[in-house]
């Protein structure tokens, strides 16, 4: 267990934002609320999840809703009601824990992203607990069925949403996990089109074996190799890559970028036409929410479950979606995905045909034709971070030296 | 204290579908829950509300709904997904006892209605617990926050909610009324267009200070039995609900042409418009509806105005005309009822009046005028 310091914190952030893939909230937003807590004077510590007592009650506190901007008839309807002293997340987590009549006794966060975590962090903080270095993604997703908690059976309820107006509901029984969310996002609709959840509440022994382990401070390297390459003068986006134990997939200039709303998720495509040693070259990539496929010359290069980050080549910094734009220099790096996506389960639910691939799931070190990057091949496979599966070694055999 | 036999429970229906003031929903679907219950040897027990102990806890189960469509690819989804066990009413009236670590004593019908009063003896029958001879409206009502509950400055919450899928969610700390019927409204269109809530935790102390509407069952039952008994007489039922519920026949007619209506946000808005008969012949009568019947017009001279009661009942039969269904040709009679002594409080004047709705008229209470 240890105390995290405000320039830790944003490390994590940071490194969040780029496993985000293009989603997980605004980094912006996150370092904002991290900041405020900390000028507040709250801390946070992490703790593994072999540092917590069996009986600690976990729960997974975050935001749900769409990103899609409110009618003038919503901002009307919406002004009279009066604004919650504190985060719809803490309250839903609080108001978790008195359903259940214990204490929340750790947080953990739902998915890595610059402002999801930043909702966990937030809520450790105030809560006063600590913060568990492991999500049950190990990147940020679109959907709440994306979850290694899902995959393991753990129950989504009894779940707590609360709207930013202080209204709480407590989700005590659901058909399924789609229901769960369909329900949430209901909710969002009429509450600003954002609801503070918790759920997944837990004791800590139920959840062994269960999370990707680690990943908080692997996202934490990640940033901390960044921000120190960006201070040294040195290739942030290298940094990055070697850190997260990842390829460098592409470089090049944003040609086009376009989104739109579909059903609450935004939707859209980025093309970029390739530069350095990718010139003559372009590269598509698809999200949803965060980015599921690219394709290389027209041929499938990488697909979800595996990440796809997209930096700006100068500054490494994270580029949310829908936010590319054409002229934007950026460098697109893989990382391979943690192992509990690369079960035949988790295909099922988040492999190639989730992202509209007809085709079986290529992981994404095995996809670079021969002699295009060997030594990230290399790389990616002897790195056993979280991106190279929660078996493969402790916090330990995550460090490359 | 008084157990109902099954024809007991058909009078309480069909005079609160009577005095529903076209809204109230289905008496058919209503019918069936109970006819569930008694099929099961489970009965209705009737409480007076002097009964009821101070300490004593109520709710109200009934159903929100939206007659707003349900997508195809929604209900698609939906289609999949499992049957409750239960009827939902029932498991959201256990879901919120389980909340508070409380049991229910009895259960109080929300609103006059073929099918919310339904729920609430049916939902009541099945727990082993009476309904309170009483109602927190004495009409139907289209919107959550027109209740005797508001008007005494009860809160709406802690409420349970449950699907047809058998799922449940409890709601606390509502910012108010109307935010409730926000929340409860969108899980409603979630969940297939309907969902059955179970609200109000109210104390026997509160219910006899004026938060429901002392014997509003035994009304209904009243004007109900009257209706039978003249049908069966070969009497006229119209007149006989009238007398019983000591209203005013205010128009005879035959609808001009079909109810116009429209769909805005989940209600059903619209106008009747009728042309007169008898000792009304060369008057004409409009009636303008948001779910249920909220002013009248004779000759655009206002008339009757919510919070008293607009019914239109076939004329031959006296069965009551749900909105939209009035129908051209149809032969109505129109019977106005005066609110209960609730609605003309201070505060009750303040929420169900035609400026609620948009009009620029105070009410017209029917109390204070001689019979036309």
């Amino acid at each position: 267990m240890r105390v995290l310091s405000l320039e830790t914190v944003e490390d994590i952030l940071l490194g969040c934002a780029v496993l985000g893939t293009g989603g997980g909230g605004s980094l912006a937003r996150g370092l904002e609320t991290v900041r405020a807590d900390a000028a507040a004077g709250k801390t946070v510590r992490l703790a593994a999840l072999d540092e917590l007592e069996p009986d600690t009650l976990v729960v997974s506190p975050y935001f749900a809703g769409s990103v899609s901007p409110l009618s003038p008839e919503q901002v009307a309807a919406y002004r009279h009601l009066p604004v919650a002293g504190e985060s719809a997340c803490l309250i839903a987590a609080r108001a978790l824990a008195e359903y259940l009549g214990r204490p929340v006794g750790a947080v953990v966060a739902t998915e890595l992203g610059g402002g999801n975590t930043a909702s966990a962090l937030s809520a450790a903080a105030h809560l006063g607990v600590p913060l568990l270095d492991a999500d049950p993604a190990g990147r940020a997703v679109p959907e709440l069925i994306h979850s290694t908690l899902f995959l393991a059976g753990v129950s989504i309820t009894p779940m707590a949403a609360a709207s930013q107006f202080g209204d709480v509901t407590i989700i005590t029984r659901v058909v399924d996990d789609f229901r769960a969310e369909a329900l949430v996002r209901a909710m969002a609709v009429v509450s600003q089109n954002k609801m503070g959840v918790a759920d997944h509440p837990a004791p800590a022994r139920e959840l062994r074996g269960k999370l990707v382990e680690g990943s908080v401070s692997h996202a934490g390297r990640i940033g901390e190799a960044i921000r120190k390459a960006r201070a040294a003068g040195a290739d942030p986006v290298e940094a990055a890559r070697a850190a997260g134990g990842g390829l460098l997939l592409f470089r090049g200039t944003v040609t086009r970028a376009s989104w739109r709303d579909e059903a609450g998720f935004t939707v859209g495509e980025i093309d970029i036409r390739g530069t350095d040693a990718d010139a003559g070259s372009t590269y598509h990539i698809r999200f949803k929410n965060e980015h599921m496929a690219a394709w290389r010359d027209g041929r499938v290069d990488v697909t979800v479950p595996d990440l796809i980050a997209v930096l700006e080549t100068v500054t490494a910094e994270p580029v949310l979606n829908p936010e590319a734009a054409p002229g934007q220099a950026v460098s697109v790096l893989g990382f391979p995905a943690p192992g509990h996506w690369r079960t035949a389960r988790g295909l099922s639910v988040f492999g190639p045909r989730y992202a509209g691939v007809d085709a079986d799931y290529v992981p994404v070190e095995e996809h670079r034709r021969a002699g295009g990057g060997t030594a990230d091949r290399a790389a990616a496979r002897g790195n056993g971070g979280p991106a190279g599966g929660r078996a493969a070694g402790g916090p330990a055999a995550r460090r490359r030296g | 204290m008084r157990e109902l036999d099954f024809q007991a429970v058909r009078d309480i229906l069909d005079g609160c579908t009577t005095l529903a003031t076209g809204g109230g929903g289905d008496p058919a679907r209503g019918l069936a829950l109970l006819e569930a219950e008694y099929s099961a040897g489970r009965k209705v027990r009737l409480m007076d509300l002097d009964e009821l102990p101070d300490d004593a806890l109520t709710c109200s189960p009934y159903f929100t709904g939206s007659i707003a469509p349900v997508s195809p690819e929604r209900e698609a989804r939906l289609a999949r997904l499992p049957r409750a066990a239960e009827p939902e009413a029932y498991l959201a009236l256990r879901a919120l006892e389980r909340h508070l670590g409380i049991s229910f004593t009895a259960t109080v019908s929300i609103e006059y209605g073929g099918m919310n009063t339904a729920v609430a003896m049916a939902t009541a029958a099945r727990a082993g617990i009476p309904v309170v001879d009483a109602d927190a409206a004495g009409r139907a009502v289209p919107d959550l926050e027109f209740s005797t509950y508001f008007i005494s400055g009860l809160r709406i919450d802690p409420m349970a909610l449950a699907t047809r899928f058998g799922e449940t969610v409890v709601l606390e700390n509502v910012v108010d009324d109307f935010r409730a019927e926000d929340l409860v409204r969108s899980l409603a269109v979630a969940s297939g267009g309907m969902i059955a809530t179970v609200d109000h935790p109210a104390h026997g102390r509160d219910c006899k200070a004026g938060a429901v509407i002392r014997g509003a069952l035994s009304y209904a039952e009243r004007v109900g039995r009257a209706k039978r008994e003249a049908l069966a007489a070969g009497r006229d039922p119209v007149e006989a609900a009238r007398e019983a519920g000591s209203g005013q026949l205010v128009f005879e007619g035959v609808a001009e042409r079909d109810a116009s209506w429209e769909d805005r946000g989940g209600f059903c808005y619209g106008e009747t418009h009728l042309l007169g008969t008898g000792p009304f012949e060369g008057s004409r009568y409009r009636i303008w509806f948001k779910n249920e019947n909220m002013v009248a017009w004779r000759n655009d001279e206002v008339d009757v105005t919510a919070p008293d009661l607009i019914c239109v009942l076939e004329r031959d039969t006296g069965r009551p005309v749900n909105n939209p269904w009035v129908k051209e040709g149809m032969r109505v009679a129109v019977l106005a009822f005066p609110a209960p002594k609730e609605w003309l409080t201070p505060r009750g004047r303040e929420i169900l009046t035609p400026r609620f709705f948009g009009f620029d008229f105070d009410p017209r209470p029917i109390g204070k005028r001689t019979p036309a």
